[in-house]
């Protein structure tokens, strides 16, 4: 099962590498007195699994065989939620959806 | 099943990479002449499992390569069985980080305006059951009391 364990390690160095949590804050947008900052709520999801079996086959030798298999797969979603307004009359979020 | 303690322990450091705790609070961001600090919740979740097998198993698919049955009907079993054995190991996981609350800090002091979660899928069905009994009740039958 070396295979599931590198591929694992290659989806989550993956994700790892975007920064979840560093994608929640969106980069702040001035316009004049105006500024925005975008609020995202992110989710990553990832998973992997594999197997490997053997048949010995029947006594003549029939079904003799083996193999193996594995699968990964992985997801990230970055949704904006909200944002932050400020403005003349102060701050406030405006929840979005 | 040593690989699936790797597993796990590989899926939690990354997940909690992904999500560290260290960004609970954001960097401050400046607009103007307020300063703001973003709160967000991070929910981390994992988990792996693996087996091991071995047994005997009739030969379905090799009835028509089958040899001869002896007269005496010895060793008929052995003949129809296939010894295999296999293993599985399977991991998954998830991490969310969602802004629960922003810090402001201004030239009137400091306030934590909170972030409203969306309602979830169960919110909103105890929201409808009001309405519900009352479009159902009609169609009730009556209860006769003696």
């Amino acid at each position: 099962m070396k295979q599931v364990t590198e591929i694992l390690a290659s989806l989550s160095s993956t994700l790892a590498a975007k920064g979840a949590s560093k994608a929640v804050v969106g980069e702040m947008i001035s316009a004049g007195d105006y500024h925005v900052v975008p609020l995202c709520e992110v989710a990553i999801g990832l998973g992997s699994g594999g197997g490997q079996g053997t048949s010995d086959g029947d006594a003549n030798g029939v079904g003799k065989g083996e193999g193996t298999g594995i699968g990964a797969g992985g997801s990230a979603k970055v949704q904006p939620v909200a944002v932050i307004v400020v403005d003349n009359g102060g701050v406030r979020i405006e929840r979005l959806g | 099943m040593e690989q699936v303690t790797t597993l796990v322990k590989m899926l939690g450091d990354t997940l909690l990479e992904s999500g560290s705790t260290d960004v609970a609070i954001s960097e401050p961001i400046t607009a103007g002449k307020y300063k703001l600090l973003v709160l967000t919740k991070t929910s981390v979740g994992f988990g792996a499992g693996g087996g091991t097998g071995e047994g005997m198993s009739p030969d379905c698919h090799h009835h028509h390569k089958k040899p001869a049955l002896p007269k005496d009907g010895a060793g008929v079993r052995v003949e129809l069985m296939v010894k295999g054995k296999g293993t599985g190991l399977g991991a998954g996981g998830a991490v969310k980080v969602r802004p629960v609350g922003v810090i402001v800090l201004g030239p009137d002091g400091v306030r934590v305006l909170p972030i409203p979660d969306k309602p979830g899928l169960l919110d909103k069905l105890f929201e409808k059951i009001p309405q519900l009994v009352e479009r159902l009740a009609p169609l009730m039958p009556e209860h006769k009391s003696n």
